[in-house]
């Protein structure tokens, strides 16, 4: 048990609220968080479409697991939890698939694939896009749990804490985990990038 | 403070973290050594390189169809499965045992024989059989009464006189 006291997490308490019946509670929780845990998925599983059915089973799981859910730890660790568990099995499955049909490969394998909304005449736009796959190859190009750990905390807010929650592990190892990404980043981002936007 | 130190601190640097206790010691040692200042330097930089990853909008019809979907969803009314407890377990082994070493044969009863040397389904055949011909032989007598008085060939179908003329 941690000496300080966590504050009341607004999340939890929605949760509890959805289990005495109130059907608003859920859907204020899908609301606030179905587009982070669609664009979560999307980070491991580089399929938009499937992002957003994998996220549609990560509500699922949250609605059917109501009675069984206690505060114990924050929402927030316990949906990205569920929704690692989904879209790593979901990643698994498609890297079996790919390794039986190498002829496949993912909706998000080039520039104009990965950001549908690409309009060829707008430089801007083509600049961002190339900024966004050099990203996302970089971290794509991490180890499982080091991309994890990245993932929560820099594009989810996750605490340390909430990530080890969701990982398993224990804070240390989180730390070790994030310091190793951004080593491994510091190598494979493109020097472009970290000169700052022109 | 040892540049081992600073290096892995630098890392939680990078991140904007601000008013940790040793952010005072590690600012020192940055600007003494120009290596651990280069790495933090570029480690903020690839973090915040970061960002350029674009996030995506989830489509239109993602909160409908999860809706949709979660109506579908109702509580499951389908009776448990049947899943034995551990001594159900135990019955059922026992029960199974003893049909394999009595087998097919121990099924079959013995008859019991009565002191005429008949077993008692014997006589019950021959008790089913006694009430068949006497019912057969009302049936006959009700239905094809035979006259004392008519000839025995009358009774004979081969005879010439059969059937009797009217």
């Amino acid at each position: 048990m941690s000496d300080r006291m966590d504050p009341p997490d607004p999340d939890a308490a929605l949760m509890v609220a959805f289990q005495k019946g109130a059907e608003d509670a859920f859907e204020q929780l899908l609301d606030k968080y179905h587009r982070p845990i669609v664009n979560f998925i999307y980070k491991i599983v580089n399929n938009r479409g499937e992002a957003e059915e994998l996220a549609q089973d990560v509500f699922l799981r949250v609605y059917r697991a109501r009675d069984r859910y206690e505060p114990r730890a924050r929402f927030a660790a316990w949906i990205y939890r569920i929704a690692t568990n989904v879209s790593f099995k979901a990643a698994n499955r498609a890297r079996r698939l790919r390794f039986w049909s190498p002829n496949s490969c993912d909706e998000a394998s080039t520039v104009r694939e990965a950001f549908p909304d690409y309009r060829p005449n707008a430089e801007d736009r083509l600049v961002e896009a190339e900024r966004g796959e050099a990203v996302r190859r970089a971290i794509r190009g991490l180890p499982k749990k080091e991309k994890l750990a990245i993932i929560l905390r820099r594009y989810e807010g996750l605490s340390y804490k909430e990530i080890a929650e969701v990982m398993n592990c224990t804070e240390a190892a989180v730390k070790t985990y994030i310091h190793r990404g951004k080593l491994h980043l510091r190598e494979t981002v493109p020097g472009y990038l970290k000169k700052g936007r022109s | 403070m040892r540049c081992r130190t600073a290096r892995r601190l630098a890392a939680e640097l990078a991140e904007g973290v601000g008013g940790t206790p040793w952010q005072a010691d590690l600012s020192d040692h940055l600007r003494s050594c120009p290596g651990c200042a280069c790495l933090t330097e570029e480690l903020a930089r690839s973090w915040q390189a970061l960002l350029a990853y674009p996030a995506i909008e989830p489509s239109k019809e993602f909160v409908p169809r999860l809706r949709a979907r979660l109506e579908l969803d109702e509580p499951r009314t389908s009776p448990e499965p049947f899943r034995p407890a551990g001594w159900q377990w135990m019955a059922l082994l026992a029960t199974a045992l003893v049909a394999i070493l009595v087998g097919p044969s121990g099924l079959d009863q013995p008859r019991a024989v009565t002191e005429s040397g008949l077993s008692r389904r014997d006589l019950a055949d021959d008790r089913f059989l006694a009430d068949l011909q006497t019912t057969l032989d009302h049936f006959d007598s009700t239905y094809f009464p035979v006259h004392s008085s008519w000839p025995d060939s009358l009774l004979d179908p081969t005879s010439q006189e059969f059937p009797p003329s009217p």
